[in-house]
């Protein structure tokens, strides 16, 4: 063919070129969906189980957002990767093929226009190509169908959203956790307490009584600490701190029997004030009372002369200023000197403030003191549990150890001498302590492993008892059903068996052997 | 240009089944090895038939040669037949003046269609003599070259069972053939149609569609379809996994296979595809294509070692192995 004939199909070459990336989108459009459901679904899986995790064992659930923009980037990732990929007309062209069943039209056609060769015939392939290419209808050829993942993404995201409504978060095996909790309870008990010691608890905790606490704190503080050590100090902190809240109850005391000796209607709210130990109410009402003293008729006066009235029988530093502050106010009233009157209740009401912020500081040490008994229950009961489980792991020991018949005791016993000795090394007084409570019984019946024929022999032979397992056999005897040598209406001729199988290898090993070697023929 | 040579297409479509259509009104089922006479016929290739006897090896021959305008010779193949049986020789000539001289005597080897019936049951000596015929498509004798008319195809026959006495086909032989077709056992509603083709007054007749020269130009078109060097890739990958020790070779050649197949078997791939395609209405040649005619191409090119002997290795098993587990090229 001479080139002056030669017309290059251009309009062939472009649309197929233009139809390959119609397909090329669509299978974009298609992958990136996919691909976008497969993550979805993997990392709200991953997700819901993150969350199952946090509800069953309390585990935090902060690594979900970092999953997700994870998930996000990869996603991102492997889309670019896809779009920016080379060679996708091509690949557009071998699906067009397969989806369309063109017998590899339309890749030769696409190799054909990146090779461009002036062949009349090859110029036919592309014009062919083009057209089998214009009649793929690319959306029947290539459905977009939602991928199943999409539905595991909405059925996980279901279980997300039925997760999150569960109306109780809390841990189902938080047990597991508790040591952990119980330890973490005490350190945020130290703190409080360290944080209550450093204002001025001098009224209820003396300087010796202060240090020693400091100290025990310290030590609580350690590391290394035994429970049998945890204990001691648990112990020590929390009768410090009865110490200081037996001064509490005193107060108290007193504060309750002062309501009492106050009296008169003016009075009353402040009475009932300082009966419910609502100290700070009290100081308030007691400075309302000192604004009003100017605006009270004489009968008024002369009564809340009398109801200030009240003996100073307190010992207490704080009480002893309070009752003062009210005798004085008394006094001068009864001298009809208001102002002085006035100064002494404000006086009255800044004690009661005083001792409104003493209280506060002596519920603290009493919370804190009961708070350091229940911790100390606590760790007293998991040390006596890990006790119990060490004896029983001793005593299960015991049983494996040839005794038909264990009895379990508690504390540094042995079984019954027979097997080694559990918790010996136990100190006797700390596990009476522990309260390990009944000892328990576990029986153990081993049967006799019966070699039967044997046994009946008068004088069996140990080596051939030990041997007899081996004894007993099966075989399996192969056989091939021989048909006749020439059974020519089966089609089968050609592949009559003239040697047996049975013989085949022996036949055939045979010949290996003496064979001469030649080139490409296997040596074994 | 496009429009003629889409013409030309339609043509060869339409003659091959109408030749097709022919055959099949004589011979019942075979169509794969009928395809494959044909194809290898267009392909300028011979054929190498092999099937028990009465499966109709011979029908099928005389049956193309009816249908195709040509020159048809047989030559029944045995022992004592002698390589100038086949090729002719000088023979001593007595002209009307009474002068003796040498005239070349031609043998049945000229002609267009030959059939080498039981070809294995010739010597070596005389199967030789089919070679440089086969390959050269000429015939020397003595000093003198003999050109043979176009177009020149062989098909031989040969006895898979009763092998006693016969001389099997050397490698170089072999490989002159284009195919090697394997005729099967007719079905069951095979053998009522040929018992009622057969056993009655009347016995069906091929009509001549094809003359020479139509033939030729058909072959002409058909080496001018293009192949795209993704599908010839594949085509010698299948080719050099049947060849032990390279990198392409598959593992049951390297334990089964002392000599795989030759370039030559290639060509035959290809060249048979390129008519292959042309008979699907094709312009360009697939992969299937390829694959249609792997077997045939390759079952006779495939040499079994000693191992691969003594296990009764069919080379079809080796060969259909390599197919399904060799890609074909996705993009």
């Amino acid at each position: 063919m001479t080139s002056a004939l030669y017309v290059k199909p251009v309009t062939s070459s472009r649309k197929i070129l233009a139809n390959l990336e119609k397909i090329d989108r669509r299978l974009q459009l298609i992958y990136c969906s996919n691909l976008l459901a497969k993550v979805a679904c993997c990392t709200l899986a991953l997700s819901a189980i993150f969350q199952v995790g946090e509800i069953i064992f309390g585990l935090e659930n902060s690594s979900s957002m970092v999953l997700i923009f994870g998930a996000l980037v990869f996603y991102a990732g492997l889309g670019i990767k896809r779009v920016f990929e080379k060679n996708r007309l091509r690949r557009a062209a071998g699906l067009a093929d397969e989806l369309a069943d063109l017998s590899d039209e339309i890749k030769t056609a696409y190799w054909f226009i990146r090779n461009p060769v002036e062949s009349a015939w090859m110029d036919l392939q592309l014009k062919r190509a083009a057209n089998s290419l214009d009649e793929i209808k690319t959306r029947e050829f290539l459905p977009f169908k939602p991928s199943k993942w999409f539905r595991g993404a909405f059925i996980l995201i279901g279980v997300r959203v039925l997760l999150a409504l569960l109306p109780n978060r809390a841990p189902l095996f938080a047990t597991d956790a508790e040591p952990k909790d119980s330890f973490s309870d005490l350190e945020n008990q130290i703190a409080n307490l360290e944080s209550t010691l450093e204002r001025d608890v001098g009224e209820f905790l003396d300087e010796s009584d202060l240090e020693n606490l400091e100290e025990v704190l310290e030590n609580l503080k350690g590391d290394e600490l035994q429970n049998e050590e945890l204990l001691k100090e648990l112990l020590q902190a929390e009768e410090i701190l009865n110490e200081g809240s037996f001064g509490l109850d005193a107060f108290n005391q007193e504060m309750t029997q002062l309501s009492e000796e106050v009296s008169g209607e003016e009075l009353s709210a402040f009475a009932n004030s300082l009966g419910r130990m609502d100290l700070t109410e009290a100081a308030q009402q007691l400075r309302e009372l000192s604004a009003n003293l100017s605006s009270m008729d004489p009968s008024a006066l002369n009564e809340l002369e009398r109801g200030l009235d009240v003996q100073d029988s307190s010992e207490a530093l704080s009480i002893e200023e309070l009752l003062d502050a009210l005798s004085e106010a008394g006094t001068a009233l009864a001298d009809d000197q208001m102002s002085m009157a006035e100064e002494s209740l404000s006086e009255a009401a800044t004690a009661l403030d005083a001792m409104a912020e003493n209280q506060s500081l002596g519920d603290a040490l009493n919370d804190a003191a009961m708070n350091m008994q229940s911790l100390r229950q606590e760790v007293s009961q998991s040390d006596n549990s890990s006790s119990m489980t060490t004896d029983e792991q001793m005593e299960g020991g015991a049983s494996g150890s040839g005794s038909d018949e264990v009895t379990k005791s508690s504390g540094g016993e042995s079984g019954d001498g027979s097997g080694p000795a559990g918790n010996s090394t136990g100190d006797p007084s700390q596990v009476a302590e522990l309260e390990l409570g009944d000892a328990t019984t576990l029986e153990v019946q081993l049967s006799l492993e019966v070699i039967d024929e044997r046994l009946t022999q008068e004088n069996p032979d140990p080596q051939n008892l030990f041997q007899g397992a081996s004894q007993r056999q099966e075989s399996d005897l192969q056989f091939y059903e021989m048909g006749g040598l020439t059974e020519y209406s089966s089609s089968s001729a050609l592949d009559v068996e003239t040697v047996f199988w049975q013989h085949r290898n022996l036949v055939k090993n045979y010949f290996l052997g003496i064979r001469p070697l030649r080139k490409n023929d296997n040596k074994n | 240009m496009t429009t003629k040579i889409d013409n030309q297409v339609a043509l060869f479509c339409d003659q091959f089944h109408k030749v097709r259509t022919e055959i099949g009104k004589v011979i019942v089922g075979n169509e794969e090895v009928i395809d494959g006479t044909l194809v290898s016929l267009l392909a300028k290739g011979h054929v190498l038939l092999e099937g028990i006897p009465g499966v109709g090896k011979t029908k099928i021959v005389s049956t193309v040669a009816d249908v195709l305008q040509l020159k048809f010779s047989r030559i029944q193949f045995t022992p004592d037949l002698m390589p100038g049986d086949v090729v002719g020789s000088d023979v001593v000539h007595e002209t009307d003046s009474g002068e003796k001289r040498l005239a070349f005597q031609a043998g049945p080897i000229f002609t267009n269609i030959l059939l080498a019936d039981e070809i294995n049951r010739a010597t070596p000596k005389t199967q030789s003599a089919l070679l440089e015929a086969m390959q050269e498509r000429s015939v020397t004798v003595g000093v003198t070259t003999h050109k043979l008319d176009p177009p020149f195809f062989v098909l031989a026959t040969q006895n898979p069972v009763e092998m006693e006495g016969t001389y099997p086909l050397p490698e170089a032989q072999l490989d002159r053939f284009f195919y090697k077709l394997r005729i099967k056992y007719p079905k069951a509603e095979h053998m009522h149609e040929i018992m009622d083709r057969t056993t009655t007054s009347v016995e069906p007749k091929a009509t001549t569609v094809l003359d020479q020269n139509q033939i030729l130009e058909m072959r002409k078109i058909a080496r001018n379809v293009p192949i795209a060097p993704t599908i010839q890739d594949y085509a010698i990958r299948l080719t050099l996994a049947t060849n032990p020790g390279n990198e392409h070779t598959h593992s049951l050649t390297d334990k089964y296979v002392r000599f795989g197949s030759s370039p030559r078997g290639t060509q035959a791939l290809v060249v048979g595809s390129k008519v292959n395609a042309l008979v699907n209405g094709r312009v360009h040649v697939s992969c299937k294509d390829i694959r249609s005619y792997f077997l045939p191409a390759f079952r006779h090119r495939v040499l079994l070692n000693f191992e691969g002997e003594a296990d009764r290795i069919d080379p079809d098993e080796i060969l259909t192995t390599i197919m399904n587990e060799i890609p074909e090229p996705q993009e």
